[in-house]
């Protein structure tokens, strides 16, 4: 283990760390029982209460208790809501042993969520291991990636992320997969890697931002588009956060399946978040599978019960890895579970108060 | 014809307090958000404004821009009985047509105003022949030469913009209220502050722009706790007698991400039955979502109050306040009206009806 990583945990968190590695390099083919998973979700809860008053608070306040039932042992653990990370520290350790932030995106005025790690290498474990199950299965790809350079944004979790499973994936290390450079699209560059991949049949990924795909499919001409090889994989996700003008998901999808002449089944969505450390693929169009350290469960908002099976609820995402921060997050997204995974219905809307829209970007801009 | 039209009024008024009292109530149900319990708050209160007496106050100050002008009334979303008064003053100030336009979500009460009118007069009339924006464009040909428009700023800017320069306008702007209270002046009746903040806060779900977005306390920290602890058992006493609206998912899901947040960085903070509260200590201006979340702010002086407000003195509508701070609370820039604790849906019917006294909303002649 990393010795700054050891340092900024105590003797149960290095434990705990040090179960959660195991676990992950075990993969998705492992034999983790619900009831064993649910039960270190919980010593890992507990364990950050003790390490992070904010999360204790939040405990608190939603009544979750030490009583435990043993057979439900997730009833005891509280999502911190994703807003939270805006405007409190939710870390497990001092800040002297943060290496580093990631921030959630958002325009200049709005405050952004923080998610500080410790040590990078359980995250970079977690990257590695479920994209080779879920979305890059093959030995090596040609790249694509439209997010912001790590170099221009090192805030930004999916231009790690991207930059990673590039650096894991590619077969020619010495390229430059990156197509945003200060804002904007090098669409020379996307060209001659569309094409490359055309003619040496290696396949492709393209990766990034919804907005990104956006930006390129808007920079090139209409008659543009590139049969890219079997085995190309293309993954759109998250939102397009004021970037970019705004596409239904099938409208992103045609948008896709023209460009580039693949079905469906070669889109993957990811879904993830800053506040996380593991993220979900899609395995069928809008069902994402989760790897056996995270469970995503459909919550009422008013009680926090899980709803049945199939039936809409808020998504609380419990995430073995994310031992630096919360094992809990709840989020803003309305969603279902399924048997087979889970479905994202699209994100509740912002809690903008009633009143002058006016006054309240007064707010938000104002320190 | 000020008489025929205050008797007219009073008719109409006893109509919705008697013989379509259940209509009443099933439209503002239906109109919401609210519950049957507050729908008959709002009713006797609203009603009860309006007596011989009042109404000839009322009239005692004419508005040129009705009297013998046919105007147009554009609704907007907002507390269910507002349009009572956004009809009657027009019509009581002796305006030729009161031509009305209902807001797409809550027509049913305004349905029942204009049908119990006609069984006095055919001033009062509906339009419902298609959007706003077709509305607004309509008024010319209806030879309208004053329009009262309710909405959001920016609303209200298009229409300032497009709307034919023959036509004067009145907007009512969205806004804001706040409670500003101390210690000196609460402690003197703890009950009785209690209850009438948590009224303040109840009354509407706190849904219209005369509801309090927080409360700021100029007290000491211990008081602060026991006060806020006081009003919430009143919040919970209101939610059996005057219980809130129903919430949708994603309205609880707001709730829920504010309350986690608020749990997370509060000093202290409750999550009751249909409520919750949190007491801040940090001096920063903090938004609710409404429904009954009201976050207490604690300050040394009123100074510290009028620091925090200054940003967003523009847009507050009502300031609530004790009789000690009174004389001096309204902040610099601010125009907000002033009302004992308590009273915070209790706007005046004088002139246009102000309840909204801020400059730029002031009456635009024609132009």
């Amino acid at each position: 283990m990393n010795s700054s990583q050891s340092l900024a945990l105590d003797q149960e968190g290095n434990d705990l760390w040090e179960t959660i590695k195991e676990i992950v390099s075990l993969g998705f083919n492992q034999s983790l029982s619900q009831h064993d998973r649910d039960t270190l979700a919980l010593r890992i809860f507990r364990w950050q209460r003790s390490r992070c008053s904010a999360i204790n608070r939040v405990a608190m306040a939603f009544g979750v208790d030490d009583q435990v039932d043993p057979q439900d042992p997730l009833s005891a653990i509280v999502g911190i809501p994703t807003d939270a990370y805006k405007t409190s520290r939710i870390s497990c350790f001092s800040k002297e042993y943060t290496q580093r932030t990631f921030y959630t995106s958002g325009t200049t005025k709005e405050v952004k969520g923080v998610h500080e790690f410790a040590n990078l290498d359980l995250y970079d474990q977690v990257i590695d291991v479920i994209a080779k199950q879920c979305l890059l299965p093959r030995e090596g790809y040609r790249f694509v990636l439209l997010a912001q350079d790590p170099r221009e944004n090192p805030h930004s979790s999916l231009g790690y992320m991207l930059e990673r499973l590039w650096k894991q994936n590619t077969v020619d290390p010495t390229a430059r997969p990156g197509m945003i450079e200060n804002n904007t699209i090098a669409v020379e560059r996307a060209r001659a890697s569309f094409q490359r991949s055309v003619v040496d049949q290696i396949p492709l990924a393209i990766l990034g931002a919804s907005f990104g795909f956006v930006h390129l499919h808007d920079a090139l001409g209409d008659d543009e588009h590139w049969k890219i090889p079997d085995g190309s994989v293309i993954m759109p996700t998250g939102g397009f956060k004021g970037k970019s003008r705004e596409l239904s998901s099938q409208e992103l999808f045609d948008l896709i399946a023209h460009r580039w002449e693949v079905p469906r089944t070669s889109i993957v969505q990811e879904y993830g978040m800053t506040e996380l450390t593991s993220h979900a693929y899609e395995h069928i169009p809008n069902r994402y599978i989760c790897p056996p350290w995270m469970i995503v469960t459909a919550v009422d908002p008013e009680s926090l019960a899980p709803k049945p099976l199939g039936e809409v609820g808020v998504l609380r995402v419990i995430d073995l890895a994310n031992i630096g921060s919360c094992v809990a997050v709840q989020t803003a997204d309305l969603g279902r579970v399924y048997a087979d995974g889970f479905e994202v219905l699209g994100r509740v809307a912002g809690a903008t108060p009633r009143g002058c829209a006016r006054g309240i970007d007064a707010v938000l801009s104002h320190d | 014809m000020t008489d025929a039209r205050i008797s007219h009024i009073l008719q109409v008024i006893s109509d919705l307090s008697q013989n379509s009292l259940a209509s009443a109530i099933d439209a503002l149900t239906q109109d919401g958000p609210m519950t049957e319990p507050m729908a008959r708050w709002a009713l006797d209160t609203t009603l009860a404004r309006y007596s011989q007496k009042s109404l000839e106050q009322i009239a005692r100050y004419p508005v040129e821009e009705f009297c013998n002008q046919r105007c147009a009334v554009l609704l907007a979303q907002s507390v269910a009985v507002a349009p009572l008064r956004a009809i009657i003053v027009p019509y009581l100030h002796g305006a030729a047509s009161v031509l009305v336009r209902a807001s797409s979500n809550q027509q049913h009460f305004v349905s029942l105003i204009v049908q119990l009118f006609s069984k006095y007069t055919d001033v009062v009339r509906l339009w419902s022949s298609g959007s706003s924006q077709q509305f607004v464009a309509s008024l010319p040909s209806e030879n309208v030469a004053c329009l009262v428009a309710y909405g959001a700023d920016e609303t209200l800017e298009k229409i300032a913009a497009n709307l034919d320069r023959s036509i004067g306008l009145y907007a009512h702007g969205h806004g804001w209220g706040t409670i500003i209270v101390d210690q000196e002046s609460v402690q003197t009746n703890l009950a009785y502050y209690a209850n009438a903040i948590a009224r303040d806060v109840a009354h509407y779900d706190q849904h219209g722009c005369l509801s309090p977005q927080c409360v700021l306390l100029i007290g000491d920290r211990e008081f602060s706790l026991e006060f806020c602890g006081r009003i919430t058992q009143q919040l919970d006493e209101l939610s059996v007698i005057l219980p809130r609206y129903s919430l949708s998912m994603q309205e609880s899901a707001m709730c829920l991400q504010w309350q986690g947040t608020m749990a997370a960085r509060a000093h202290w903070f409750r999550r009751g039955k249909q409520h919750s509260i949190a007491l801040l200590t940090e001096r920063e201006w903090t938004t609710s979502p409404g429904w009954r979340n009201i976050p207490v702010i604690q300050l040394e002086s009123l100074d510290q109050a009028h620091q925090l407000l200054a940003p967003v003195a523009h847009w507050l509508t009502t300031i609530a306040t004790t009789d000690t701070l009174m004389p001096s609370v309204l902040p610099q820039g601010a125009k907000a009206r002033l009302v004992p604790v308590g009273q915070m849906q209790n706007p005046p019917l004088d002139g246009d009806g102000y309840e909204d006294p801020r400059p730029c909303y002031t009456p635009i002649n024609k132009r």
